[in-house]
């Protein structure tokens, strides 16, 4: 799938989390990306994180940090 | 075995309403020497019909306030002068009443040869020979001589009026008894019809004395439904006759889920009748329901499997085996080659509970993954997960009945009186009792201002604003002090209520602070939020212009905040209410049309659901979420998604961004289409099942207020199979058994698998005639109110609601925003209603502008308009209006050269996806030719006709 429309989504979930303790917030968002997201669009996105420059928020980026600590959805 | 079949009789007519107020007290009477007891406030002529007495009536029936005109349902009562009219007199305990004798009869007979001196006496070959009050009644009393001749000054040489496609109106056999007249104001509340004119002059008149076409009438037929007379005729009962059964059925349009009397002769449908026993309708019904089933027999159906490789060549028929397994050995080889995630499919909300379960099933179990949607997805997605996360389950809180007992309605993005009419007209029943009125919507819509309606409140907020809207109503209600607090204390989290506390008290939620961006004066939004939070029971309805949204499911949680805010849940008169778009958009999102959730709304991960049903379907299903229907769409552009099936719905049409949606359908290699007709989706098929219309076959609907209620057949599918028998076939094609011999025992499956619907039976469906879910063993006969002592999730969660501001901004480039929406004639995306009369209405779709920016582009009314967003172009008819705000244009989607949706983006809803069709950037200017695309369009279009028309000729050939 298109990686900039993956980043776009997640960019939005992320703003819509963002309120309150960054912890929950960060939680809150990969939590989201689990149970929505397909496992193909999951690893596409942790891949993506290592590509340096993501164009994902700061919060995006670390609620995919989080979400790529799952081996299911490692790069 | 039983049929659905009952031998076709008028409905019961008890002659006058039940009493309003229910009571527990009853008064006990003697009617013609029988002791009748009836509950207080019921009128004589109820009470003698309740006992089967039937006193003689014309004037009177019961579905409207008795009205005391005709004369004929005069009584005798003890002690009481002269004859009062039983319809109008309240019956009273120890009354004695007489019903008949030498003087009644009398009067009544004299009565009857007035009405028939001015009445043609063409019985015989009149339409309703059979069915007619009047008849009857002349029949009642005797009536043998008319001394007044027939030569007097009279009525007989009135005109026809046929303007309108699905009724008539012969004014020559009128007897001004007002019927039509009183259903317009009461049952529809359009105010079109009146008597004009005095004494013997009197007579029907529809608006200022106007032809029905061109009249207000809004086509609902309760007039039609209320004649006593030929008078007002359905066409199809003047051309065919009188039927001789019916069968009781629900309605396939929108999500109120009328329920009609299909009246049959045959297999020929002569006309619906809205049932009056229907608990989603009492008996009303609009002009798609009632008048708009010719799509059903319409010759453009399509009755023969077709099959072809590519999109590029002429269909082909076949037989329905080789289609299923050209089908199955397609679908099979695009799996092997690419993986068992490249193929999906997408439920239908206009087939029934069984059909979307079995295709859910075919999916998971056959297909071998989750990739599954329903057109949900683009209309009422924001809903299941907003409701679900706040409240605990996916479904509106209420049945419709309740808004008879809300002092303070808030309809929010939706219009009702156009795309829940049935629902829209019981609401301005209660509007005029009193009830207060909140409307927040960008547009004037009807119930904004209409004869006897005026909200008290409109808040007319620029396209994206609804958060900040709501958040500052939250707001108000938080620093004002008007919160319930022992409701909250006792109901809801508390810990999460501190936290949204503390969010929403802060002054960026403030009315002032939002009153520049929402373009809403700051007090009108207060003023909206003390109406509410002080009623004694408030009631939110909201539809598309809530979950159409980029944060469409913040909406909805906004929503459910202010509800549990002000205690407004748990009973009658209150609620958080989703008007659902189509006739099953809750039962195809309770079936598990949702690629992460199984049926009941459970999550694929959860490992017991997985088992539960693993065990029953005898597979083991995928744990990870399949893709959502932008998913499947961006994976086939990509070239990762490679087959599809698609039940009922017309993807190319509806969904966003037409231009990359047509994209997708154009790289995949096998598309199968299950659909009544060659919709725009089916342009782009390999595989084309022919699909059963609602009259075909048997299941159940789900309607807004969570009532299923059973789909009959009445007529055998035209093509053979009913589509729940096709995916069926289909399944077995690709090597998985599924066996069924009828629909019942697909819900029996649904019941013994899904906690909400374990009561759930096809035996007690025809017993109770519907029942709204959940019905298991704590409630069983169904939950009319849901959260009653505690929420679905236990306690009450509020959810913090940040404002967001869409992507999609006015620029200079594109400086209108753009807002869609539905109209009363036309339904989604028109394949059935632009197949009937109702085209007369609407038969293309047209921009709304304000005068003020048309003014600015030089456009005037009627002149050709370009359209233009960054996703496409357009064109359309301009119509000047003073309903939409300065900067906000609007248009419809009911006819695909149109083209509404090449212009909305893929913008959507960060929870869910849905689409934010009620927001695009767009700029307008006046053109002489169609768009590219529409060119394009039409170009393709030809293309498959004639595809289409080669496949039917071939055959014709093969065949002769």
């Amino acid at each position: 799938m298109n990686v900039s429309k993956l980043v776009r989504m997640a960019n939005q979930i992320a703003q819509n989390f963002d309120v309150g303790e960054r912890d929950k917030a960060v939680a809150a968002i990969a939590d989201h990306l689990t149970r929505y997201w397909t496992v193909e669009m999951k690893k596409g996105i942790v891949a993506h994180l290592n590509q340096g420059t993501t164009g994902l928020s700061e919060l995006a980026e670390a609620a995919i940090v989080e979400l790529s600590k799952n081996e299911a959805y490692a790069a | 075995m039983a049929t659905n079949y009952s031998r076709y009789r008028r409905a019961d007519d008890f002659g006058t309403p039940a009493p309003v107020q229910e009571s527990t007290e009853t008064v006990t009477l003697t009617i013609d020497g029988v002791d009748i007891s009836v509950p207080k406030g019921t009128t004589v002529l109820r009470a003698a019909a309740l006992a089967g007495i039937n006193i003689p009536k014309l004037c009177a029936t019961d579905s409207l306030e008795p009205f005391g005109s005709c004369r004929l349902c005069l009584v005798h009562i003890e002690g009481a002068r002269g004859m009062p009219a039983s319809c109008t007199t309240e019956a009273g305990d120890g009354m004695v009443v007489t019903t008949q004798n030498k003087q009644l009869a009398d009067v009544r007979r004299n009565v009857m040869e007035l009405y028939i001196s001015d009445h043609p006496l063409d019985c015989l070959t009149c339409p309703t020979n059979g069915d007619c009050e009047l008849q009857d009644m002349a029949g009642a009393v005797g009536l043998r001589d008319v001394r007044y001749g027939y030569a007097g000054e009279n009525h007989l040489a009135a005109e026809k009026d046929t303007s309108n496609p699905y009724f008539t109106f012969d004014p020559s056999k009128c007897i001004v008894c007002s019927r039509c007249v009183r259903a317009c104001d009461e049952v529809q509340g359009t105010f079109a019809l009146t008597i004009d004119g005095r004494g013997f002059g009197s007579k029907v008149a529809a608006s200022q004395d106007q032809p029905f076409l061109d009249s207000e009438c809004v086509s609902c037929g309760a007039c039609v439904q209320a004649c006593p007379t030929a008078t007002l005729t359905e066409n199809s009962l003047i051309e065919m006759g009188q039927p001789e059964h019916s069968v009781i059925t629900t309605c396939a349009y929108c999500g109120v889920g009328c329920s009609f009397r299909a009246e049959m002769k045959g297999q020929e449908v002569v006309r619906m009748v809205p049932h009056k026993e229907g608990g989603a309708n009492h008996g009303h019904s609009c002009v798609k329901g009632r008048f708009a089933f010719g799509y059903a027999t319409h010759p453009d159906r399509i009755t023969t499997p077709m099959i072809r490789n590519t999109i590029h060549e002429p269909w082909q028929e076949v037989s329905w085996d080789e289609a299923l397994s050209f089908a199955a050995k397609k679908m099979k080889g695009i799996q092997a080659e690419y993986g068992q995630g490249a193929i999906g499919g997408i439920t239908s909300s206009r087939c029934t509970n069984e059909e979307t379960y079995l295709v859910q099933k075919l999916v998971r179990a056959a297909f071998g993954n989750n990739n599954v949607d329903t057109c949900a997805r683009v209309c009422h997605s924001p809903t299941g997960y907003g409701l679900k996360a706040t409240l605990g389950e996916s479904a509106g809180t209420q049945n419709f009945d309740s808004v008879m007992k809300a002092d303070t309605i808030v309809v929010i993005g939706a219009n009702p009186t156009d795309a829940h009419p049935v629902f829209g007209s019981q609401m301005k029943r209660r509007l005029r009792q009193g009830a207060k009125l909140i409307v927040i919507d960008p547009r004037s819509t009807d119930l904004v201002k209409s004869p006897h309606i005026q909200a008290d409140f409109h808040l007319p907020l620029r396209p994206g604003t609804n958060v900040a809207v709501l958040n500052a109503i939250a707001h108000t209600i938080i620093t004002e002090g008007l919160e319930a607090k022992s409701y909250i204390d006792e109901r809801c989290e508390s810990d999460a209520y501190q936290d949204w506390r503390e969010f929403i008290a802060r002054p960026e939620n403030s009315p002032e602070s939002v009153e520049q961006e929402s373009g809403v004066k700051a007090d009108v939004i207060r003023g909206a939020a003390r109406l509410y939070a002080n009623a004694p029971n408030g009631a939110i309805y909201y539809g598309l212009g809530v979950s159409e949204h980029a944060q469409g499911s913040t909406t909805v949680m906004a929503i459910a905040n202010l509800a549990m805010l002000t205690g407004n849940l748990g009973r009658e008169g209150v609620g958080v209410n989703p008007l659902r778009g189509q006739n099953n958009v809750q039962g195809a999102c309770d079936m598990g049309s949702f690629p992460h959730e199984l049926p009941g709304y459970r999550h694929v991960s959860d490992p017991a659901v997985r088992a539960l049903f693993g065990s029953e379907w005898n597979v083991s299903i995928l744990a990870e979420p399949g893709m959502r229907i932008p998913n499947m769409f961006d994976a086939a552009v990509a070239g990762q998604f490679k087959g599809l099936y698609v039940q009922g719905e017309d993807v190319a049409q509806s969904d966003p961004d037409t231009q990359h949606v047509t994209a997708a359908l154009s790289a995949l290699e096998c598309m199968i289409v299950q659909d009544l007709f060659l919709n725009e989706t089916a342009k782009f098929a390999h595989v084309f099942l022919p699909g059963s219309s609602f009259l075909e076959k048997d299941g159940t609907f789900t309607n807004a207020e969570r009532r299923i209620s059973r789909v009959r057949k009445v007529m055998e599918p035209l093509a053979g199979l009913a589509d729940w028998e096709t995916t069926i076939a289909l399944a077995q094609a690709m090597g998985y058994s599924m066996s069924y011999s009828h629909p019942s025992e697909v819900m029996d499956e649904i019941a013994r698998l899904t906690p909400t619907f374990t009561g759930v039976s096809y035996d007690k469906l025809d017993a109770l005639g519907s029942i709204q879910w959940p019905c298991n063993a704590a409630a069983e006969s169904g939950t009319p109110t849901m959260h009653i002592d505690e929420f679905v999730r236990g306690k009450g969660l509020f959810r913090v609601t940040p404002y967001v501001a869409t992507d999609e901004r006015t620029s200079r480039k594109y400086p209108l925003l753009l807002t869609t929406g539905r109209i009363l004639s036309q339904y989604n995306v028109g394949a059935q209603t632009r197949r009937t009369a109702n085209s007369n209405w609407h038969d293309e779709d047209v921009l709304e502008i304000h005068a003020h920016d048309a003014e600015q582009r030089g456009i005037e009314d009627g002149d050709w308009v370009g359209m233009k967003s960054r996703a496409g172009e357009t064109v359309m008819r301009a119509v000047i209006s003073e309903r939409v705000q300065p900067g906000v244009v609007y248009t419809t989607f009911h006819h695909p050269a149109s083209g509404a949706n090449v212009v909305t983006t893929d913008n959507s809803d960060w929870a869910t996806n849905c689409p934010e069709y009620k927001v695009t950037a767009v700029q307008a200017h006046k053109v002489t030719q169609m768009s590219d695309w529409q060119q394009k369009f039409e170009q393709f279009s030809d293309e498959q006709e004639k595809f289409l028309k080669g496949a039917q000729s071939v055959t014709e050939e093969t065949l002769n």
